[in-house]
């Protein structure tokens, strides 16, 4: 009666949930923004700027002196190397300019690339959101690290997902002693604080590994406890589906276990386990930030969001240098869009709301 | 009947236990199926109608062991008894008996292309060879012409068919391993009045072409008397009459198969109503011990709640298991 | 013949991206007092569309077209408010569906939902409803009604559930009962019970009805008028025995031709069956609808769709009668 295209109904419903809407456009925006990080962050991640530490984001103005000039910053000038503070030099002008040649990077990871998003006509830096006590610039350093901290949630989700299909369609479909040992195990990972669960696997983790091997450590720990809840709920599924006609009928034909597992079960999960991933990246992603706030996870030279709020640790910092807690901002905008995302999609995949 | 038939199930009997509680010891038991025997000639239908809950379904199941029964034989062709083969030999065996169940829309996998679906008991059943994509795209065309499908279609999905198109694609899949045996377990039940007619026909022209026997279920009585050479009707978890189907249909001696006659919307303006009857079928768990359409019958006599009344030989063919009617 | 239910130009679409689906396309009828009016269609007739739209039930991107009236005790129910019509739904219209699971909460017994109706819509205590809902389902003849009454859903059979679905649509004591298939997923015994415990409910108790079902042959001693439902439009409607007797449209007479009746076998020959399908939501031939499987068909009916006309005591829309 109410034909139509399979997803034609679930779209029409997302369409009419704008927070769904403008949260996609932001995760979109977030995700491209990855891939082109050296474009749009105007210098490197690691660059110091010696005599500009501490300083306050600029104020991006359009009037000088009631003229219309376009965007532009003053100078700042360094008062009290010591407390670093900062005045406005009213007469020297940095104007923003757009794709100006700066330092060199690869373009989507690849491409030899020296244009940047934005930079000024005289060359002197521009700081939207500020330096840091060795005079980084903070947004390009958000920018950076968007690449840990955006993909670090789903690479852990992942591989939680690979973990739990196998354990929980494996202990659904066989049953018995096997199933219950496995369900078992996943409860008491569950009733395990989530966060104390991390620390005590960062603990027994090595300490002097290259970057990339801590990565992939830190992608793993944060999948364990995903992986438990989701190999419960698909076992669950698995349990519910196994005797569904085209399943018994698949099993007369003589399709092996693990082939009926991956063609006729796995599948008519897929919207479910999309939802449970949108859901869960945010968890990953706060697990990470965490981890590294506590200097436990990501740590120099690399950049994660959870690595720069720990150098706001400090009540002082806190205090006189408030833009260091920009970051967390941007970690709780991109939280806040996967649960606002994965909420509207979940209302448009369910038949009933 | 000189040689013996192609199938015969005899004594076929599947009691589920329910789960025992924490405390109850006793575990009692579903009597689901209580000794059914039947046999099948080659190319013939066989009928099997009955109320929900009678056991036709159980039945079915038995005999592809999809559950496995509690006792009983089945002799399938040559092979002696498909209830003592191991899982090899079952396996292999398989290829040769298949399934069309009653939902169309439960028994294709939603998610799998028609390729796929009508193709899945050839690439994977015993001595299945692997075929290339083309042979695979061929093949599923081959059959969906068969039941009358458009051979373009291999690509689509299920959702884009309707219900008398899925259940002819579930026929497609079940011929793909040229079967010498089909369990149509009511496949007509969930369709429109219009489309019945066109699988059933589709049924009927299959048989004519290949000599395929058919078990076919259903509850709609005219339907299987249209269909099947012979009917047998199930009444909780026993035949109770098996005849025939002109015989049955024209002279039923059992008053359960009177009654289900009696029901049937073309009997029933004739007769000025149906007949009195206000039960349901006994509780399966726990049978009464004589006959189970006991309290139901309008001709039950005391007899009747002693003892089982076996299943005897009326007329020639012709079977029922009532005491009052001999 | 007093009308209960006069329904006038009922149109009701679905808005889909792409296209719009006509579900119910200019339907007229009228239902008079302690009538059995069926609507016979296959799926994607419209036919549950069409009553769904009498309780204003139509899910977006559904929508009643303004133009559709439905007079009932004088008013236009398509007019008056969501709050109005609440009052209406399960108290003076009620309506019962082919699966009891749709009107029972599995978590409540029969009874406690039936009280929680009479003290809903009639303001009864609690000791007066719970008393009338024992004597609701003893009204469906269920055995042991009083003992009945504090069984959950699961516990029933499927006739007894049924049952107390009549039970709970008729507690009420509504003038129209709306019944989507209500016999379809039941074995014919215990189908034949219910459609008879329906009849008498409508004969005694000044009640009418609307029954929907795809099987022409369960109507034959039951319903007082049948109309036959296509693609969203009425293709046939007149009294009951004459329409099974001797069917007008060539639709309704290869819906009948394709059922398997008593004393028909397979050695006598093929059933009729109609080719094809019911056309797919959205994409509706031109002219008669039915044209594509019509085995009468002409050239013109591939261009214009004929008007409803009468013919002695029915009214058919085909060229063979106009």
């Amino acid at each position: 009666m109410f034909a139509g295209t399979l997803l034609e109904i679930p779209y029409l419903k997302f369409r009419r949930n704008r927070l769904g809407v403008v949260s996609l456009a932001v995760l979109v925006v977030l995700y491209t923004g990855l891939l082109c990080e050296g474009f749009i962050a105007p210098y490197s991640p690691n660059l110091k700027f010696k005599t500009k530490s501490f300083q306050p984001p600029h104020r991006i103005h359009f009037f000088h002196e009631g003229q219309f000039i376009g965007p532009f910053a003053y100078e700042y000038v360094q008062t009290n190397p010591i407390f670093k503070e900062y005045r406005t030099d009213g007469s020297a002008i940095h104007r923003i300019r757009f794709f100006t040649e700066g330092s060199a990077y690869s373009l989507f990871f690849l491409i030899p690339a020296r244009v940047h998003l934005f930079g000024t006509d005289t060359g002197s830096p521009v700081f939207l959101f500020g330096t840091d006590s060795l005079g980084r610039d903070i947004f390009s350093r958000i920018v950076y690290g968007a690449k840990i901290s955006l993909t670090i949630g789903f690479v852990s989700i992942f591989l939680a997902l690979a973990g739990g299909i196998l354990i929980g369609g494996l202990a659904g479909y066989a049953g018995g002693v096997s199933d219950w040992i496995a369900m078992r195990g996943v409860e008491i990972i569950i009733l395990l604080p989530t966060f104390y669960f991390f620390l005590f696997l960062r603990s027994v983790m090595p300490t002097d590994i290259s970057p990339a091997r801590k990565f992939f450590y830190i992608t793993a720990i944060l999948a364990v406890p995903s992986m438990a809840g989701g190999a419960r709920s698909i076992r669950n599924w698995v349990l519910s589906l196994k005797n569904a006609d085209y399943v018994t009928s698949a099993v007369l034909s003589g399709v092996p276990r693990l082939v009926i597992l991956l063609t006729h079960i796995i599948p008519q999960i897929r919207s479910i386990l999309i939802l449970n991933i949108t859901l869960s990246v945010p968890g990953a992603i706060l697990g990470e930030a965490g981890l590294s706030f506590l200097n436990l996870g990501i740590t120099e030279p690399s950049v994660s969001w959870g690595m720069l709020m720990s150098s706001a640790m400090d009540i002082n910092v806190l205090i006189n240098y408030p833009w260091m807690l920009l970051p967390a901002a941007v970690i709780i905008l991109t939280v806040f869009s996967f649960f606002a995302f994965g909420y509207a999609l979940k209302d448009a995949l369910d038949p009933k709301a | 009947m000189s040689s013996a038939p192609f199938i015969v199930v005899k004594d076929l009997v599947k009691h589920f236990p329910l789960k025992a509680g924490l405390f109850s010891r006793a575990a009692e038991k579903v009597h689901a199926v209580n000794g059914v025997s039947l046999a099948i000639e080659r190319g013939r239908t066989h009928g099997l109608v009955g109320e929900s809950g009678s056991g036709k379904t159980t039945t079915a199941r038995l005999l592809l062991r999809v559950i496995e029964p509690d006792s009983g034989s089945f002799s399938f062709g040559e092979t002696p008894d498909v209830f003592a083969l191991g899982p090899p030999e079952l396996k292999k065996l398989r290829r040769g008996m298949q399934y069309i169940f009653q939902d169309p829309y439960a028994s294709l996998n939603p998610k799998m292309q028609i390729r796929g679906i009508v193709t899945e008991p050839l690439r994977y059943g015993e001595g299945s060879s692997r075929l290339s994509s083309r042979e695979l795209d061929d093949t599923a065309a081959g059959l969906l012409e068969r039941v009358g499908l458009s051979g373009s279609d291999i690509r689509k999905y299920p959702h884009e068919f309707s219900g008398g198109q899925r259940q002819r694609i579930c026929i497609a899949r079940a011929l793909s391993a040229r079967p010498s045996f089909i369990v149509c377990d009511e496949p007509v039940s969930s369709l429109d009045v219009s489309i019945q007619s066109q699988i059933l026909n589709l049924l009927l022209d299959i048989q004519e072409e290949t000599g395929i026997s058919y078990l076919f279920i259903a509850h709609n009585l005219a339907v299987v008397f249209y269909l099947s050479d012979y009917v047998s009707v199930m009444y909780a978890g026993r035949i109770v009459e098996a005849g025939p189907s002109k015989v049955l249909s024209s002279r039923a001696r059992h008053p359960y198969t009177r009654l289900l006659l009696a029901a049937m919307p073309g009997n029933r303006s004739a007769e000025g109503g149906a007949p009195p009857d206000s039960g349901e079928p006994p509780s399966l768990i726990r049978l009464p011990p004589g006959c189970a359409f006991y309290s139901r019958c309008p001709q039950r006599s005391q007899e009747c709640a002693r003892e089982v009344p076996p299943l005897e030989e009326t007329e020639s063919g012709h079977h029922s298991a009532c005491f009052r009617e001999r | 013949m007093t009308a209960a239910l006069e329904v006038k130009n009922l149109s009701t679409r679905f808005h889909m991206v792409s296209h719009t689906v006509r579900a119910v396309d200019d339907v007229s009828f009228t239902l008079g007092e302690n009538e059995i009016l069926a609507i016979a269609g296959e799926s994607g007739s419209g036919k549950s569309a069409a009553i769904l739209s009498l309780l204003r039930l139509i899910p977006p991107p559904g929508e009643i077209d303004p133009e559709s009236r439905v007079f009932f005790e004088g008013r236009d129910i398509l007019g008056i408010g969501e709050k109005q019509m609440n009052g209406l739904r399960g108290k003076r219209i009620s309506m019962i569906f082919q699966e009891p699971s749709a009107s029972f909460n599995p978590l409540f017994t029969v009874g406690s939902q039936i009280a929680e109706v009479l003290r809903v819509h009639l303001g009864l205590s609690k000791a007066e409803s719970a008393r009338r809902a024992g004597e609701a389902l003893a009204q469906v003849r269920i055995p042991n009604a009083q003992k009945r009454v504090r069984d959950f859903p699961f516990q029933l059979s499927g006739g007894m559930l049924q049952r107390s679905m009549i039970a709970l649509a008729l507690a009420c004591g509504p003038r129209i009962l709306l019944a989507d298939e209500p016999t379809t997923a039941l074995d014919p015994t215990t189908s034949l019970r219910i459609l008879e415990l329906l009849k008498e409910k409508t004969q005694g108790a000044g009640m009418s009805m609307i029954f929907v079902t795809h099987d022409l042959e369960l109507l034959s001693g039951f319903a007082d008028r049948i109309m036959v439902m296509y693609a969203g439009r009425i293709f046939e409607s007149g009294p009951a025995g004459l329409m099974l007797e001797r069917p007008l449209h060539p639709y309704t007479q290869d819906l009948l031709a394709a059922i398997p009746r008593p004393g028909v076998f397979k050695d006598s020959g093929r059933l009729y069956s109609i080719q094809g399908r019911v056309p797919a939501a959205g994409s509706r031939p031109s002219g008669c609808a039915y044209h594509p499987r019509c085995r009468l068909a002409s050239p013109r009916c591939a261009q214009e769709e004929p008007d409803l006309v009468q013919k002695e005591n029915s009214f058919v829309r085909c060229r063979l009668y106009v």
